[in-house]
């Protein structure tokens, strides 16, 4: 159905079938079952092709290799936190001061066997690495390289758009930094990163060779292929923890499979940090929020086959290690929440919450409702319009001045601008469009407008509204004010109608509706001009009023 | 054409008073008036007198010769008001204007004669024609015009059954505004600030009016802290926070503000279930499945022993209740402000397969803790208007919108029931 939260798109991988049946060592079937259960189902799938749906929360898993490590543990295959064989190198990153990305985190991945499939995975977790966490490269880019192609030490620092030229990759010439923004497919789409910089990022080796133009492209020299023996990865951007969390995924998710993870100065810094962080997990809380009744040892069972290793139990609290490569664990509820995907969702048994409460419907609804059946009961067809309008449909096809309302920032389409301020437009546009239709037509709407309100928090208000309409041959004033009247009766108001001068009826069979005391709204004859800006060749009664004051 | 009075009528059963009369002194002999015991006793003496029947001699009442050829012979006057009664006619002149003035029969309009009666009208009621007339015989598989009643949108029909059995279950309904600042609808949720959920692109922000002012100091800053470093919920917190950017203005991109706005004035230690129905914005390209604006349904359950299991206990008796169906099962998922977090899927047993239908999860602490909430909160929603294009049997969404009076004047109502 919907996606809950707006933005919030599921990433989609791409992978091979076959690979990953291989890293997983099951059978198919059972695989496909496996991947619903550890937040990775297939949603589509071609002959050797599956698409996996992963979530935002998991870029660990954005690869065949990181996927293949949650299904095992899942299984019991492999449990704890995998130790990689890491290395100690004369590697070092030298640091300036760069504005537009700040943080810097690089690593080595050395002996690697590349194959095509390999590399694919690689590049494609990089990618989505880049959509998701990354922002769109903004707050993380990622640059892969063959290291024996440049000589270490390397430097991070800024440099004048023209100061510097490199052939980028799938370029043969050598092009200045301002130019690559400017020619680039890559430089197009990436340079809003480096909007208001003067200065930008650039990795060089000891000879200026030209690494990479995070986050906008690495140079040709360097390009990764399936010769490469010795990878070097850098990581920049604007969050600290982000860039180091990144590299971890990456140098983790391909030493899953081959190499040794070699460490490298960075500044004054040692990367990739691989020691896994610590967590305290208390079994009571455990229970308190999953309803479960599980024990300690049961606990820290399920924890080891989600990857956790669990270092000690003592009074009811696990001390937890949590694997580099996690970016999701803020708190003890995430943990939690791999403990019940552990347990499985489905071994649990639901119960219904026993809470004494009454149910009530909002006055507004109830209100609503009502209404509803009385402009029913008179003949009249419900319609439903959308709340976003447009000026041009809100005040000048109405014939009346433009007024204050709520303004869309970057609207998608000319079309939806603005919130309306009231019913009566969308309902004249609905009989506009309906002029082949047989007549009589009685059509009504209730629905929510907004009008500005410097009093309230969101200086605003959401108003309840009722509009009715009445369209043939022979309709006229006396009409729409029998339904008026029988409106306020309904309600229960006082009815006074005074003397109105609104541009979208006819002067002299127009009236302003006092309901209780309190200007509620107008009806009247709709003028000629505001039915040919309508395109409506009959004539047409119409009332709207606020239904506010019979709300509160 | 005449008809009979009243009068006329009781006089055709019971016959004329002045034969009743002289049909009772022919048997019993001459009477005296004060022995006389009948209806109508004035009428008839004054008729059979001026008839020449009787002769009241000393207040004795006898026959006469004429009287006892009365009482013999068919009375022409009952004759003819026989004749009115089943022709509204009367041959003789002189007897008709006796029986009008007698007040036994009335004059009535005039008709034209008909053969059959067609159209039923309230002169041919009057009239009682309808008593010698033949009905023309009609068609019943004739067409007829068609009639459109008065109704409520098929879609608000429809939102209103759910709204029925959401507080048939004992959820309370809440609101919240449609112009929402961004801490209502995404800080107050814990949604990093950078979350591609909160671009332009994703939530429609708006230009005019642009700043909110929250209202709750303490709770704003309370949510501050919380994203800087995660203040006492035992989170890390993002490490940043903006107020600038809390404080813009957005149309609200889900209903959950509504719930939060709820929890933020809820009283402590009470337990609740409450749920919203309502209109929800977002900057989508508009086509079969998308809309820029659709309804979104959400509930939330606060209670002290509340937990996991009973999320998935409500989901599976909403499932029952408003889906209709038991066959369900949950997958585990992700929202930024729950944790864990799953998705329920229905199978669908016309398209025969699995379809997701609500999402849900429970409230992560450094939503609820800012709050002043110590309850669990188990939380759940869903796409209204996907939901109603399953039930109304609607293949494109945009129907739900369509400016096209055919469309709601034909759409049965009963399609809309649960």
């Amino acid at each position: 159905m919907d996606k809950k939260i707006p933005g919030d798109e599921m990433p989609v991988i791409e992978v091979e079938k076959n690979y990953l049946i291989k890293l997983c060592g099951i059978p198919e079937s059972e695989l496909r079952e496996v991947l619903t259960l550890v937040k990775a189902p297939i949603d589509e799938e071609e002959e050797n092709i599956w698409k996996i749906e992963l979530t935002p929360d998991r870029p660990d898993m954005f690869s065949p290799e990181g996927i293949a490590r949650a299904v095992k543990g899942f299984l019991g295959m492999e449990t704890e936190i995998i130790q990689y064989p890491v290395m100690d190198t004369e590697i070092e990153v030298k640091v300036e001061k760069v504005s537009a990305r700040p943080y810097i985190a690089c690593a080595c991945v050395l002996d690697v066997e590349l194959t095509e499939e390999r590399i694919k995975s690689i590049m494609h977790l990089q990618e989505k690495l880049h959509e998701t966490i990354g922002r769109k490269r903004k707050k993380v880019a990622i640059g892969l390289h063959d290291l024996d192609k440049v000589t270490a030490p390397f430097t991070y620092a800024e440099f004048h758009p023209k100061e510097i030229a490199f052939a980028p990759l799938g370029m043969d010439e050598e092009l200045t930094l301002d130019l690559i923004l400017e020619r680039h497919e890559k430089g197009r789409k990436y340079a809003f990163c480096l909007e208001g910089f003067e200065k930008y990022p650039v990795i060089i080796d000891k000879y200026g060779e030209v690494l990479s133009f995070p986050p906008i492209i690495n140079g040709r020299l360097t390009m990764v292929t399936e010769k490469t023996r010795n990878l070097f990865i850098d990581v920049t951007g604007t969050d600290k923890r982000a860039v180091e969390k990144v590299l971890n995924i990456l140098v983790c998710n391909i030493a899953e499979v081959c190499g040794k993870i070699g460490k490298v100065k960075v500044g004054n810094e040692i990367y990739p940090k691989l020691e896994p962080e610590e967590i305290d997990v208390n079994v009571a809380e455990v229970n308190r929020v999953l309803g479960l009744g599980i024990s300690e040892y049961e606990t820290a069972e399920i924890l080891r086959r989600m990857r956790y290793s669990v270092v000690e139990m003592k009074g009811g609290v696990l001390k937890v290690l949590i694997p580099p490569y996690r970016v999701d664990i803020l708190h003890e509820i995430d943990i939690i929440e791999d403990v019940v995907i552990g347990y499985g969702i489905n071994n649990i048994i639901p119960e219904l919450p026993k809470i004494p409460t009454v149910g009530k419907k909002h006055r507004k609804e109830k209100m609503s409702e009502k209404i509803r059946e009385i402009m029913v009961g008179m003949g009249f067809h419900e319609i439903l319009n959308f709340m976003l309008s447009n000026k041009e449909k809100q005040f000048i096809k109405m014939c009346v001045e433009e007024e204050e309302c709520v303004e869309i920032a970057k609207p998608m389409s000319l079309e939806f601008t603005v919130c309306r301020k009231w019913l009566l437009p969308g309902v004249l546009e609905f009989l506009g469009e309906n002029t082949h239709r047989s007549y009589p037509q009685k059509v009504f709407e209730i629905g929510d407008c907004v009008i500005i309100d410097e009093k309230e928090e969101t200086k605003t208000r959401t108003i309840r509204k009722l509009c009715g309409a009445i369209a043939h041959d022979k309709t006229n004033l006396t009409e729409i004010k029998s339904v008026v009247e029988a409106v306020a009766r309904e309600l229960n108001a006082s009815l006074v109608i005074k003397p109105i001068s609104h541009k979208s009826f006819i002067e002299s069979r127009r009236g302003e509706i006092y309901l209780n005391g309190k200007a509620s709204g107008f009806f009247g004859e709709i003028h000629p001009q505001v039915l040919a800006n309508w395109k409506i060749t009959k004539p047409v009664v119409a009332f709207e009023i606020s239904l506010e004051e019979f709300i509160s | 054409m005449y008809r009979l009075t009243e009068e006329g009528k009781k006089y055709l059963s019971e016959g004329l008073p002045e034969i009743n009369l002289v049909k009772l002194i022919s048997q019993r002999g001459p009477l005296h008036v004060s022995q006389l015991e009948m209806e109508n006793k004035q009428i008839a003496i004054s008729w059979a007198k001026k008839n020449g029947w009787i002769v009241i001699e000393g207040g004795v009442i006898k026959l006469t010769e004429k009287g006892a050829k009365a009482v013999e012979e068919e009375s022409p006057l009952l004759k003819a008001l026989r004749e009115v009664d089943v022709s509204g006619k009367c041959s003789d002149e002189k007897l008709l204007e006796m029986l009008i003035k007698r007040n036994l029969v009335k004059k009535t309009r005039e008709f034209p004669e008909v053969e059959e009666i067609s159209q039923l009208t309230p002169e041919i009621l009057l009239s009682e024609i309808w008593r010698v007339k033949p009905f023309k015989k009609y068609d019943v598989n004739a067409p007829a015009p068609e009639l459109y009643p008065g109704k409520k949108h098929p879609y608000v029909a429809f939102i209103e059954e759910v709204r029925e059995k959401l507080v048939e279950m004992g959820f309370e309904e809440v609101k919240s505004p449609v112009v929402e600042a961004e801490f209502w609808n995404c800080d107050a949720l814990f949604m990093p600030q950078d979350h591609p959920a909160r671009s332009l692109h994703d939530i429609f922000h708006v230009k005019h009016p642009r700043k909110a002012e929250i209202k709750d100091k303490h709770l704003f800053e309370r949510v501050q802290k919380t994203h800087e470093n995660g203040w006492i919920t035992g989170s890390k917190g993002w490490g940043t926070w903006d107020q600038e950017k809390a404080l813009n203005l957005v149309l609200r991109s889900h209903t959950t503000p509504s719930s939060i706005r709820y929890l933020a004035n809820l009283e402590s230690g009470k337990e609740a279930k409450v749920f919203c129905i309502d209109r929800v914005f977002r900057p989508d390209v508009i086509d079969k499945t998308h809309l820029m604006e659709f309804d979104q349904c959400e509930g939330i359950i606060v209670g002290k022993h509340v937990t996991f299991r009973h999320l998935l206990g409500m989901l599976k008796e909403f499932a029952k209740e408003v889906l209709g169906t038991e066959k369900v099962k949950f997958v585990p998922h992700y929202f930024p402000y729950t944790e864990p977090s799953i998705e329920m899927y229905i199978f669908h047993e016309k398209l025969n397969k699995w379809v997701e239908v609500v999402g849900a999860g429970m409230f992560r602490p450094e939503v609820l803790k800012p709050l002043g909430i110590e309850y669990n909160v188990l939380a759940w929603g869903f796409g209204f208007s996907r939901l109603a294009m399953l039930k109304l049997e609607i293949e494109d969404i945009r129907y739900l919108f369509a400016r096209d009076i055919e469309w709601i004047r034909k759409f049965p109502v009963m399609k809309c029931l649960l």
